[in-house]
């Protein structure tokens, strides 16, 4: 597990290597207007200043990315649970894996903010919708994927459906958990930027509507870079999660 | 026979739940307050009156969708198939995919504003939100094929490019098409979000012209459109998938 993680370091430093050669190269042979690869002490000074140090830029983006997140898986796992106690509605899990697939939910964010409200309520809203469907799906479907012989086991020993929930269902739905949790640390920050650069008045979304239109291209580099590098960052930690679940739970992945 | 029976059970609910989010809405737009809700029937009016204008956006969408996903799909593919032949591409490879997929498309916007032909946008973003799922498909692909195979068009002097053109392409491509599936709605999404940024015609410039000027039954009817084009190509590429799974004699999906 070390060297998987030593290796990823590596592969992000490589590229990270290959971007500041890029870069130097791009400016130094004016092949690329320099509107467009400013100077990296400029886009250094616009992170600092613009983005981090800004309380209504990057803190609010990713407390409204992490809010909107829990608060989908929170709502993915609870509504998988409760269609698992009422199977009647064990095809709701499909349909929602269904949704899952075929919509681009991100690119419905306008119509959320006209349901939730618009500025942070909308941005909160987004990264819940894109979290809720694979929480639900894929912990939906885990709790049905359960060995029989394990639930055997429990009902002779006299456990009712909140010992096999409890002992049974949940443990085998946490890795699915763990992976919705990963699929969407991604989307988490991608959510809130759409929909801020869109409705919002705050954010680091709107602070981007605000750069484009002043034509500020080392905020813009400063906003992708600092977005990026947090969705990179939540992933790869929930990735190492995932593993450790897995590896505690004696599973493996697929 | 089950099965037709489960996917009869699935539709039914299906359309149960959306007859039932359909109901609440229109409750939720006819509550007091709810101005920005549009109603279902402005909705269906405007879907109904404006359907030329609704029409001729989505089929601007879907080009540009198409061409984005064709590029991301060439580019994944070769992407794979590096990173399977060259020893120590397919962590950076991997890595490259992952960013493709983490960039935020509205932070990249402004910058292709800026060096690129605005109606290339949506084509460029579409590529970069397809690119993801077609590489772990074409990747899986390549990795299948059986070593023996090789082996076999070697012994009889097949180079790298015959084995490529007559085992490996061959070999890979039904995973390939079940990736192309998964990237069909992010590579609408990309189109979408390319539009935003200068781009005169598609529905991405109608979303956003209707949230702008507070048109709600506009950007209902948008997003409405939306979710019917991308369920509707999503399943011909599932079907193609599976009826190029089938004549290949795998079952079920290949990632």
């Amino acid at each position: 597990m070390r060297h998987t993680g030593a290796r990823r370091l590596l592969g992000y430093g490589f590229l990270l290597g290959l971007l500041a050669a890029g870069w130097t190269l791009a400016r130094a042979g004016a092949a690329v207007p320099a509107l467009l690869v400013p100077d990296p002490a400029r886009v250094a000074e616009s992170l600092i200043t613009k983005v981090v140090a800004d309380p209504a830029a990057l803190p609010l983006t990713f407390a409204r990315a992490l809010a909107g997140t829990v608060l989908g898986l929170t709502l993915g796992t609870v509504l998988a649970i409760v269609s698992h106690l009422v199977p009647i509605l064990e095809p709701l899990t499909r349909v929602s894996g269904m949704i899952m697939r075929c919509v681009p939910v991100l690119a419905l964010s306008p119509l959320i903010a006209t349901f939730f409200g618009y500025g942070g309520p909308a941005a909160v809203a987004t990264a819940t919708v894109m979290s809720f469907f694979p929480s639900f799906a894929l912990v939906g479907a885990a709790l049905w994927r359960i060995p029989p012989a394990l639930l055997d086991v429990i009902r002779v020993t006299g456990g009712g459906r909140g010992t096999i929930l409890r002992r049974v269902s949940l443990p085998i739905a946490l890795p699915e958990l763990v992976l919705a949790a990963k699929l969407t640390s991604c989307v988490g920050v991608l959510a809130a930027l759409t929909a801020e650069f869109l409705t919002a008045n705050d954010g680091l979304g709107a602070l981007l509507a605000r750069s484009q239109g002043l034509l500020d291209t080392p905020t813009v580099w400063a906003i992708l870079l600092t977005s990026l590098a947090g969705s990179l960052l939540a992933y790869e930690v929930m990735d190492l999660a995932e593993r450790k679940t897995r590896a505690r739970l004696s599973l493996h992945k697929n | 026979m089950p099965s037709l029976r489960r996917r009869a059970g699935t539709s039914l609910l299906g359309l149960a739940s959306l007859a039932a989010a359909l109901l609440v809405w229109d409750r939720f737009a006819s509550g007091a307050g709810r101005g920005d809700v549009a109603s279902l029937d402005a909705v269906g009016r405007l879907l109904v009156d404006r359907h030329e204008l609704l029409v001729a956006a989505a089929a601007v969408t879907l080009g540009e969708a198409a061409l984005g996903l064709l590029t991301g799909t060439v580019f994944a593919v070769v992407a794979a198939w590096a990173a399977h032949v060259t020893a120590g591409a397919r962590g950076p490879l991997q890595h490259l995919m992952l960013i493709c997929y983490a960039v935020p498309l509205v932070a990249l916007g402004p910058l292709l504003t800026a060096s690129v032909d605005r109606g290339a946008i949506p084509v460029i973003a579409a590529a970069i939100s397809a690119a993801l799922p077609v590489f772990s498909s074409a990747e899986a692909g390549f990795g299948a094929v059986r070593e023996g195979l090789r082996d076999l068009l070697t012994v009889h002097g097949a180079g790298r490019w015959r084995r490529l053109v007559l085992l490996e392409v061959p070999g890979a491509l039904p995973y390939a098409i079940d990736g192309i599936k998964f990237a069909v709605p992010g590579a609408l999404l990309g189109a979408l979000i390319g539009e935003w940024f200068g781009v005169e015609r598609g529905l991405g410039v109608l979303l956003v012209s209707g949230l702008r000027e507070g048109q709600s039954d506009l950007v209902t009817a948008v997003s409405v459109l939306v979710v019917v084009t991308s369920s509707a190509v999503y399943a011909l590429f599932a079907r193609w998938a599976r009826t190029v799974q089938r004549r290949r004699g795998i079952t079920g999906s290949v990632t």
